[in-house]
């Protein structure tokens, strides 16, 4: 095999690595995004428990970003990292609301589906450019949820005639679905 | 305090252990149906499930799922009336666009298929992106620790046993939905406008306009030089984002500006494509068929520690 041929077969085998920085580099930076956070995080005014909320969404958010590896462990930390922050977010909320009516709870169910999903896609490419017929599925009924809960809420929050509540929500659920609906990679 | 905590460790231990679990491994039935046809079909040859069930003496249900799950990699691509192609893996386009350049082509080989995302690294479509999420989220900010009165202002309005810290992060939530229909847009806008198409007779097919197909033509013996730059946007985009993208400039004999494809995906395969062709040394092409195809299943390379493959 003559050297161009061989610095080719490098560079096609390597195709993404060729882009990336070096892992080290990589794990480094990650490193000192999470100790600035912590540092930020225990010199501001906020309660533990948001600062606890805030650290795990900047971990789960900037480790896709800047941890490109990929395999088993890694992918199984990406979604361990957002389970962790959906759970924390989630018990941090219901902790917060002092009076469980109908429109925070339409609020409350709309906020963990949005952040939900789109952490989702982020921490997982599989679920953001995966098509496949569960994948259809999930997404309309997450949409249909989506479609309940904005309309007890817009009936709680503004009172307005039913044909505009209505129609404001099939609007901002279009939004949703299309915001939520798998795409395409490239 | 520690419920918050115990709360994270057992949120994280469920995600993990789930991913885990569901992780998709690379299953035999796939890989022997595309080591078969790597060996067999590489030249765009049209098959159907019945003739590979055949071939390889596996039932025809198993090989027809092992080929759908192929097709919804990139591996191969089902044409109407055609039959299924085993499209190279530097294809990025939709099945659609494949034929399409098959069709243009006259059936050449297309060694790379991609579409020009020029809006990817752009400042405008950045900004815009998330200046909506920027907005909700000083808004926020600003009503929680009561700056300029917006917190009274918001409270106000809420009715009164409505929760402000629901309703702020309820509107941080709604502008991450616009956001995301916003990047949609974008993408709609601008994909499957610019096609660049790469065959191995037919050299290089781009589109000149959002209406064009395929008008632009550089033949394979036109190629005087091919040159490949990334500046720094694309470069933040290589190092954080998703695909990796790049400007591809090819000098055209007896043409005086060159020819730039701006941020088509893995521009350093493009440009090997391109020199591949302009030297007529495709020899990489059978050789590295299988591990280019198991890296667009996602199954390969896995890489460890020092960036180095693990087999």
């Amino acid at each position: 095999m003559s050297e161009a041929e061989e610095l080719r077969f490098e560079l096609l085998e390597e195709i993404e690595s060729a882009y990336r920085p070096p892992v080290t580099v990589q794990l480094v930076l990650y490193s000192i995004i999470l100790i600035v956070t912590t540092v930020v995080l225990l010199f501001s005014p906020f309660s533990f428990d948001l600062k606890i909320l805030a650290f795990l969404f900047v971990a789960t958010y900037f480790y896709p970003l800047t941890v490109k590896l990929r395999g088993k462990i890694a992918g199984s930390i990406a979604i361990g990292l957002f389970a962790s922050t959906i759970s924390v977010l989630f018990y941090y909320l219901i902790t917060k609301i002092q009076e469980f009516t109908i429109g925070n709870i339409a609020m409350l169910i709309i906020i963990m589906e949005i952040l939900g999903v789109e952490l989702l896609h982020h921490v997982s490419e599989r679920l953001k450019f995966g098509r496949n017929k569960i994948l259809w599925i999930a997404d309309a009924i997450l949409t249909a949820i989506f479609f309940g809960a904005m309309y007890e809420f817009l009936a709680f929050f503004f009172k307005l005639d039913i044909f505009l509540t209505l129609l404001i929500d099939a609007a901002l659920s279009l939004l949703f679905f299309i915001a939520v609906i798998p795409e395409k990679p490239f | 305090m520690l419920d918050i905590i115990l709360i994270a460790l057992v949120g994280f231990a469920v995600g993990f252990t789930l991913a885990w679990l569901f992780f998709v491994r690379p299953d035999e039935i796939t890989l022997k149906v595309l080591d078969h046809l790597v060996s067999r079909y590489l030249d765009e040859r049209t098959f159907s499930v019945d003739k590979i069930a055949q071939e390889l003496g596996m039932d025809k249900k198993v090989v027809e799922k092992a080929i759908k799950k192929l097709e919804r990699a990139g591996i191969v691509a089902k044409i109407p009336k055609r039959g299924y192609f085993l499209q190279d893996p530097l294809v990025f386009l939709s099945p659609k666009d494949y034929e399409k350049a098959l069709r243009l082509t006259k059936d050449d080989n297309i060694l790379y298929g991609a579409y020009q995302a020029p809006y990817k690294v752009s400042l405008a479509y950045i900004i815009a992106q998330l200046f909506v999420v920027i907005l909700a989220v000083v808004f926020s900010a600003f009503a929680y620790f009561n700056i300029f009165g917006v917190g009274d202002m918001v409270r106000g309005f809420l009715p009164e046993n409505a929760s402000l810290e629901l309703f702020l992060l309820f509107i941080i939530a709604l502008a991450i939905i616009v956001a995301d229909v916003i990047n949609n847009f974008f993408r709609w806008l601008t994909r499957e406008r610019y096609s660049v198409i790469v065959g191995f007779y037919s050299g290089v097919s781009y589109d000149v306009s959002v209406t064009d197909e395929l008008s632009g033509k550089i033949p394979r013996g036109a190629i005087a030089n091919v040159d490949i730059n990334v500046n720094w946007i694309q470069k933040l985009n290589n190092f954080f984002g998703g695909v990796p993208v790049g400007d591809v400039i090819v000098y055209v004999r007896g043409r005086k500006t060159p020819i730039v494809f701006r941020s088509v995906p893995y521009p350093r395969e493009l440009y090997y494509v391109l020199r591949s062709i302009q030297l007529g040394s495709l020899q990489w092409r059978k050789k590295h068929a299988r591990t280019l195809a198991l890296w667009r299943m996602g199954w390969f390379p896995f890489y460890g520690y020092g960036g180095r493959r693990r087999r």
